[in-house]
This record gives C-alpha cells, structure tokens and sequence, in this order.
C-alpha cells in the first residue's frame, strides 16, 4: 500500500500514524489486497448488496409528536469547555461559511 | 452461580471484589441496591446512566451516559441491579481481553491464559461465580468464543430480538445484544426479559417474546440435528475430537436424526474475508462520533481541527487505527465496488446457502473454537490473517443474523471447550432445547470455577 | 468571443415539522441553547435513528411539484466529514437513493431540470467569536430537503426567478416558512462560463446568498468578473466563494483541488421502508395547492377574471382564507372581491390573525340580496372583523327590518313627503322613484331592503294614482 495513500486515508479519519505504525499498515495489506483478489474472482454480479440482516422496515414510522429532551446540563455535563450554555471548541480554522452552508 | 441460588449479599460482594483482584474483569462498579431480585455484569459498551464508559478506549475517558440502554431499563423491570461494568476489548474489536485500555483480563480456569473477547469480561465474572447473568455483544463471535474459552453458556439471539438502544455500535448490521449464564435454563430465561420490540431501534423486531424457559423440552426423539462437516472435519485435536463424536453417539441413541452438512468452501472461505471488510468499514463510520469535542477524551489545541486530531491519536490504539484505514479504504469511492459493495454481494450469496442448509434442520452443531484458549505469552499479536473455518464460522451467524450459542463440552489440560449450537432465524426455542438436551448429557449445569 | 453561461442551484429548505428528521426533540427556533436536544442529536454512543413521517410526507409534496419520479423505497445513506456542526462525524443523508428525481420546473417557458431531490438532517449552529467557537444542538437534526438542478440555467434573471418560485412553492406547500433571510432556505450556486455551450467550464461555487437581491448581485460580479479573467487570457481555477454584501462582491474561500471523498456508505440502522402507492397517493392528494394550481383553479372553475384572481394571490393569508370560504358558499366572485377590497384592507391596518370564522363569512355572502344588502352585507363584515359575532349582527338586522304595517305606514310617510317626487315618476321621470328610495331610507334610518322599499313605493304610487283617478271620477 502507498505510503501516500495511508497518509491520505489516516488524513481523512483524523489521526495521525507513527512510523511503526504506518509499517504495520503497508506490511498487512498484503492481507487486504488478497482479499480483493478473492472478491475479484466470485461472480455475484446478479445478487443485491445486503446492507444489514434487517432489510425491510415493516412496521409505521414514527409519528411527529415531540418527546422529552435532556436538560442542557445533561447535554453539557461531559464537556470539559462551555460558555453561556454551549460548548466551546478553539475557532475552526476557516471562516463561517465553511463546507456547507450554516 | 444460578438464578435460583439464593444470595448471602455480603459474602457476593466480598467474591465480586476477590474476583477482580484475580481476572481484572471489572471496568467500573456501579451503584448496586442492596435487595434485588439478582445482579448482572453489563458490558462495557452498553450505556448506564451516570455510570463510567469507556468500552476499553482511552477515547472515552471519563464518559458518563446520561441516558440508560433498553436492555439496562428492562433488566431493572425484572429487579435487577447492574453491580458493575465488565471489561472489554477497544470499541469490541478485538478476540482476546487483552487490548481492553487497562490490564488484561485472565481466565479463570488458567491465569496465564486468555479469556477472548471482545465480551471476556463479562465471560470471566460468569465463569468465576459472580453473578447468574452477564450481558454482552457479538458482532463476530464476540459472545461465543469467549463462552468456549471460560466454560460458560454464551448466547447471541437473532438480530433484532434485543434492541440495541444505547449500546456502543462496532458494526451496526450485524452488532447483536446478547449475555452469559451457566444454564440453559436461566439462558431461556435472560432471554425472555431482555427481548422486545423497541420503537427507538428500527431494526428491533416485532416478533412476539417467547416463553422459552417454560417450554424448554430436551426430548431428542425425531430431532433433525446437522453435524457442521466442513467445520469439523478443520478440528484436529483428538480431545475435541473425541469429545464431539461421543455427544452425536449420544444423540443418535437418544433418537435424533444426524444430517451431516457440508457448505461449499468457496462461500465458507470467504466468511472471514467478507466479515472483516464489512465489519472495519462499518467501524469506522459507527467512531466517526468519537472526536473529542462533546465528551471523552477532550484535549485543547489551538485550533478544532488540531483538538480532533490529537483526541484521535491518542485516544485509539494502533490496532483500532489500523482497522480504520482498511475500512476507510474500502469505502473510497474508487473502491467501494469491488471491496465494500462486493463483500455485501458475497455476505448475501454466503447467507443464502447457509440458510437453505438452516431451514431444513433443527439446530446445527460444531465445536465452537478449534482449541481452548491460548497463553497469554504465546499470542500472536501482529498482523492479520484469514482466519480458518473452524474459527471464522462462528461469524456465518453474524452475516445472517441466526440465533446461536455456545455451551461448555468437555475440558482440556484444565481448560474448559464449547459446542456451538445454532438455529434458523427466530429459531431460539429449538436451539435451546437441543443445548438443554446436551448439558443434561454433559452435566455440566451450573458450571463455574469455584471461587477463591 | 461569444460566451455560455451555466448556472446549477443546491437549495437546502427546512421542513416544517414539530420534531428533528431522526429523532423525536421538538423544534422551536426561539428557545435557549441546547435546550432541545435528546442524545441522538449530541451523537452519545449507542443512540440510533427513527424516521419522522411527517418530513417524509412534506418531502414528497414538494418531490410531487417538481414533477419528479418518486422512489418508494425509502433509503438513507452516512456521508463522512469531520466538522464540530456534525456530532456524528456523518450526516444521514440521501446519496444512492433520492426520493424524487429527474423533475423539472418551467421558469420563463424553460424546462430547469431537476436532478434529485432527497431528504437529509441539519447541522447543529455554530458561532464564531473572539477565536472560539460554540456550539448549539437546537438545530442539530431538523429535517430538510436538498433541491439539486442540472448546471441548465443560462441567465442570472432565470436563476433569481426559479429561486422566487421555489420559494413560493414552498410557502404555498406548506413544507417551509419559505424564508431566505431567517435561514430556512440556503442556496448554493455553481455557476460557469464557456465557449462551447455544450461544453460546461470550470466550475465555480457560490455560498452564503441569503436573498434573491443579493443572489442576483453575486451573480452578476461573478459572471463580470469570470468575463474579464477569460478576456485577458487568465484561467479559471475551480473554488468556492462567498458573497461579501458589504463590499458588493464574490471573495475567494477556498480552493477546489483535491476531491472531497464522502465514504458514502448505506446506513445499516435504517433499514429500506417500502412506501405503499396507496399511502404516497394519499399524501399527494391531500397536499395544499400551490400558487398556479390555485390560479387555475380560480379562472377556469371558478370563473373569476385573470384580474381578480391575481389580485386574491396576492398574499397567502387572503387566498387560504377564501378556499375556506368557498367550500360554504358557491358565490366566488362576491367572496373574491370582499377579500380583496374588505379583508385586506382591514388586514393592512390591523395585527393579528383573522377572527372570524370562514363559515361565518360564508353565510353572509349566501345572505346577500336575500335578507340583505350588499352595503350591508359589508358593514357586518367589518363588524365581524372587530370582534363582533356575525350572526349576532345579522340578526339583529333581521330585527331591525319593518313588519308590513309598519313598512305600509313608512311607505305612505315617504310619498305623502314628497308629492313632487311622486308626480314626477308618473310623468315618467324614473330617476324620481330612486330619490323616493332614498328618502324612504332616510327616513327608517336604513332599515329596510332597497329593493323591497323599491316595489312597495311602486306599488304605492299606482294605488296613489288609482284613488286620484277614483276621485277625479
């Protein structure tokens, strides 16, 4: 596996690999790449993908009536930083109109 | 420990507390009432209202739940009182007890060995006569295998029967809620209190609960028992081996009617393959949550994006990161067609011929694991492989979400081993009839390690 | 060198539901921070979604306007990006499977094709300040639609009036409050330039356009500044802008070059709902009607001119008001025209809603040149609008109206009065017998019918004349 390709995908999941770790990665993709050539030789080119064991939702969906909330201190109460009832977090680093539109 | 033994409290209290000197099974204890009906050990992955979780993360450092699961508000209904949070492997991706955030946790039977995972402390405080009842997960065998290594009766109910409201998710399509006991008696029974439809869980099945401990019937006459071939003829140890053919003996004296099944070993060789493909992508959406910034692990730099960063790098382990990027990879767009999306194809292909074979038979037997658990010394800890069939068909009942258990068979060097018995989807009733039938046969009812 | 212009439109617009998209907390836009918000909403591990039916229903009236094909098996999918606005590190959203698609709207006698429209969740709200950011889970979670166009708008003026249009339609649906400026309705425009016209350009995206004003000054910068890049030869790079009101144009936010990979992956705890024909149906026929259907509506069944009709669209409140009314009463001109002259009106120098009952309002029209007048008819209208109850004044009207004898006795006061009058009309001057009906009003304070007022002096008159011609005799 490229080593750039790692950087990219642990760039993507937010976290950052040490050496060793980034070695261990590429050393078992091998495991990886032995599976998509497993997958490449099955033919299941007519059979749906399954997406859970339940597939079909059989019952009604849910009515728009509204349930009790969570007081806000149960809301905030594992935040170590709030101000004024929110949570705080240090200034994201673009501006306020960010990826999508707020 | 059973239901019906009546509890001296203070002497429990006093095993629960010498029990985790030995095993380390216990993540945190929670605040029990003094007069309930029983006590429980809760995985560390289910959510108890003002009660740590960390499901073996320092992700989830310092996280207390304010809201309760299901499973914990209907265990409380039929009196009883969670005592603690039992420990676990790292967001349940792991099969040891060993990669748990803390110390790892022992096996009873044998310290130096381990007691699998990723439910192996709830297995452990079973196993060591703790409690009549420990509520975990399995999402590939995290409940079955463990059972196997600690003697103990490991059930995963099909996929549905007990709503996942509140418990940590590993891979939501195949996650199930299930729990330990040391008789299939009380089995049929934890089952009937933790079932349900749950409107917060829409993939909580409306089937109507069971009776199961009432209609328990161990009567073998007429029944159609398959014998698992392609796992067992994989299963070379003599013991087990010996142990196994004298239960179908039994059986068949007893007027079952065997049915020998063999799957197709190109479907069976890709149970592992399609399992961890879809099981490390479902993962890392499901932690996608994990970020450090509303609870957990919460650093501060100086920017969100750093603070994320460092919580992420820190707060997982190597292993969990890894898995991660194999997940992410196969959902890359350019990708997700020949990994992501294919190993759905093939787990629908899989799950067919393993129904067809399901569908005609009462239960389905092989040995749980291929050997009893191993030294902790002797682990293996790098790199990945594809697991053999006498270990990964335990996840056929994750890909299909059929009901399947395990309870304990015979004893090796010391070391308890288990059978696996498994049914059709809805099918647990049977399924806890022919294990009712096999402990009555082993005798091994009640089975714990004698505490210290 | 002649240049093609391609405009696309993203609209996002909240539903107006009573509670989020996944989860059951209420939605008030008033309340205080992180006040409506259940552990779904804040992403606490182990909660799970649950589809709210209402947002399904108001997604596909608009999905049903839009002339969209509908899939009625309902998907949702995780796309994946890390943000502090998107506790779970995904939003639920509709990737593979939108519930309509390939729809179109006419703007201008041109089809804009529609490319999908789909469900999906809101983010929580942020505010930055003073190098922090906060964070407020109210909005995390509201149900809204997503509105994708192909890139087929060619003019600025096109793009400003389908946005005017998806706004009325929404509004007129309602599915939404329809307003730009409050947030409940975000447009994002991809907009670019070609020679070609076949050919689409490089792609630039425009965020941040709270009205339709300042959508049609972004635009217009953009295309004046892309304009002169291509004049003097420079590229076009891909990238993101926003629009700076203050300084009246678009400003570079970001750059485009690396593809954004979503990891869009089918969510496994929402299950496929197959929705039945017979429900969607259901729905689709309950639906309020939108601003043309009303329009069609009003000419052709109830035959009021295109004049009239405009005029009662004018404003939403006056039209909704009226289709209540006409389900009591088959007088639609009469209806229309107490709206638009009566209604609003009153509705122009008062606050608050409409008291009276469209029943009420109903019954008077049917009442008109029956037991009253038209004048009447308007003056207890305004008295309704006042608080008053319309029957009660009818009624008291009724009252109020002379018995014969004393109707006899009036008519008699009336002619006896005005001898000149009455001479007259039998010389043939009609326009004497109209004095005389004003002068009978006057005199019972109005508290007759004019037109019963009308015959009896007629008929008085000629028994007048009768008896003089007896006399003469």
């Amino acid at each position: 596996m490229d080593r750039s390709l790692i950087l990219s995908l642990s760039e993507d999941l937010h976290f950052s690999l040490t050496e060793e770790e980034i070695q261990d990665i590429q050393k078992d993709f091998a495991w990886v790449q032995s599976i998509q050539d497993q997958f490449t030789q099955i033919d299941v080119s007519n059979v749906e993908p399954m997406t859970s064991c339940v597939e079909f939702f059989e019952q009604d969906l849910r009515l728009d009536r509204a349930n009790p909330c969570l007081g806000k201190e149960q809301v905030l109460q594992n935040s170590k930083k709030i101000k004024e009832d929110k949570i705080l977090v240090n200034q994201v680093v673009r501006s306020s109109c960010d990826l999508k539109t707020r | 420990m059973r239901f019906k033994d009546s509890i001296d409290f203070q002497e429990l209290t006093r095993k629960w507390h010498t029990a985790d000197e030995k095993i380390h099974a216990v993540a945190s204890w929670c605040d029990w009432k003094e007069d309930s009906s029983f006590y429980v050990a809760v995985k560390d992955n289910i959510s108890v209202a003002g009660t740590l979780m960390q499901a073996g993360s320092h992700i989830l450092e310092g996280y207390r739940p304010v809201y309760d699961a299901t499973v914990i508000s209907q265990l409380r209904k039929h009196g009883a009182s969670v005592f603690c949070k039992s420990k676990m492997d790292e967001l349940g991706m792991g099969d040891t007890g060993l990669n748990t955030g803390g110390t790892p946790i022992l096996n009873p039977y044998d310290l130096s060995r381990i007691t699998g995972g990723s439910s192996g402390g709830s297995a452990a405080l079973v196993a060591n006569g703790c409690c009549p009842l420990a509520i975990g997960t399995d999402t590939g065998d995290s409940i079955r295998q463990p059972a196997s290594y600690t003697g103990t009766i490991g059930v995963k109910p099909t996929y549905g029967r007990i709503s996942r409201y509140g418990v940590l998710p590993y891979a939501n399509s195949m996650d199930t809620v299930g729990f330990f006991t040391t008789c299939i008696e009380d089995a049929a029974y934890a089952l009937e209190i933790l079932e349900g439809r749950d409107p917060k869980d829409m993939t909580s099945s409306a089937m109507l609960p069971g009776h199961y401990k009432r209609s328990l019937d161990s009567n073998l006459a007429g029944k159609k028992i398959g014998i698992f071939r392609s796992v067992m003829d994989t299963i070379k140890n003599p013991v087990f081996q010996k142990s196994f053919e004298d239960l179908i003996h039994h059986l068949e004296k007893k007027g079952a009617h065997l049915i020998w099944v063999d799957l197709d070993s190109k479907w069976l060789d890709l149970v592992d393959p399609v399992y961890k493909t879809i099981a490390n992508a479902e993962a890392c959406s499901n932690h996608a949550c994990l970020d450090g910034l509303r609870y957990g692990l919460q650093p501060i730099e100086n920017t969100v994006e750093e603070s994320i960063k460092h919580a992420r790098t820190t707060g997982f382990s190597s292993l969990v990161k890894k898995r991660f990027i194999y997940g992410a990879y196969s959902l890359y767009e350019e990708n997700q067609k020949d990994l992501f999306e294919k190993a759905q194809r093939i787990r629908r292909q899989i799950v067919q011929e393993y129904r067809a074979a399901l569908e005609d038979l009462d239960v389905l037997l092989a040995l749980s694991t291929p050997d009893i658990a191993p030294e902790i010394a002797e682990m293996d800890r790098s790199g990945m492989q594809i697991e053999s069939i006498s270990i990964s068909h335990l996840k056929l009942d994750n890909l299909a979400g059929t009901p399947s258990l395990s309870l304990p068979l015979g004893f090796k060097q010391g070391c308890p081993f288990g059978l696996c018995v498994r049914s059709d989807r809805f099918q647990e009733q049977k399924m806890f009839d022919i294990a009712k039938a096999i402990e009555e046969y082993t005798g091994f009812a009640g089975l714990c390690v004698e505490a210290i | 060198m002649d240049l093609y212009l391609h405009i696309g439109l993203e609209i996002h617009c909240e539903l107006k539901t009573n509670t989020k998209m996944f989860s059951s907390s209420p939605i008030d836009y008033q309340a205080s921070p992180n006040t409506l918000v259940q552990p779904f909403d804040v992403a606490f591990p182990g909660t799970l979604p649950t589809i709210n039916q209402r947002a399904v229903e108001l997604a596909l009236r608009a999905c049903d306007v839009l002339n969209c094909t509908i899939d009625s098996n309902l998907r949702f999918d995780r796309k994946h990006y890390f943000y502090p606005d998107l506790p779970k590190g995904y939003q639920i959203t509709q990737a593979f499977h939108p519930l309509g698609k390939d729809g179109f709207l006419t703007i201008n006698s041109q089809k804009i094709l529609i490319e999908r429209v789909h469900l999906e969740e809101d983010t929580a709200k942020l505010v930055h300040r003073d190098g922090y950011t906060s964070i407020d889970f109210n909005r995390c979670g509201i149900p809204l639609i997503e509105i994708v166009t192909r890139p087929v708008i060619t003019s600025v003026e096109d793009a400003c009036a389908f946005m005017a249009e998806i706004l009325r339609l929404v509004t007129y649906l309602e599915i939404s409050e329809g307003k730009m400026e409050k947030g409940q309705v975000r447009c994002d425009v991809n907009l670019s330039l070609s020679e070609n016209p076949s050919d689409l350009g490089t792609k630039v995206e425009i965020k941040n356009l709270n009205s339709i004003s300042h959508m049609r000054a972004a635009l217009c910068y953009e295309v004046d500044r892309q304009k002169e890049r291509i004049a003097h030869q420079h590229s076009i790079e891909s990238q993101t802008r926003r629009y700076d009101e203050k300084e009246k144009k678009t400003v570079f936010l970001r750059a485009k070059n690396r593809k954004v990979d979503y990891r869009y992956m089918p969510d496994p705890n929402l299950p496929c709902v197959r929705l039945s024909r017979e429900w969607i149906q259901e729905v689709l026929s309950k639906r309020p009607r939108t601003y043309q259907e009303r329009f069609q509506q009003l000419t052709d069944k109830h035959r009021l001119s295109n004049r009239l009709a405009y005029d009662l669209l004018k404003q939403k409140e006056i039209n909704d008001l009226y289709f209540e009314i006409v389900k009591y009463t088959r007088h639609f001109s009469v209806a229309a025209n107490l709206l638009c002259a009566d209604i609003r009106t009153w509705l122009k120098n008062h606050s608050g809603p409409i008291l009276v009952k469209p029943e009420d309002i109903a019954f008077l029209i049917n009442e008109i040149d029956l037991t009253i007048p038209y004048a009447k008819a308007r003056g207890i209208l305004k008295a309704g609008l006042e608080g008053k109850s319309i029957q009660k004044e009818w009624k008291a009207y009724q009252n109020l109206q002379l018995s014969s004898q004393d109707m006899d006795r009036l008519i008699q006061q009336t002619l006896a009065q005005n001898p000149k009058s009455v001479h007259d009309y039998l010389q043939g001057k009609d326009r004497a017998l109209a004095y005389l009906v004003g002068q009978c009003m006057r005199l019972s304070k109005g508290n007759v019918d004019p037109q019963r007022a009308k015959d009896l002096l007629r008929r008085g008159i000629r028994n007048l004349e009768r008896s003089t011609m007896d006399e003469e005799e």
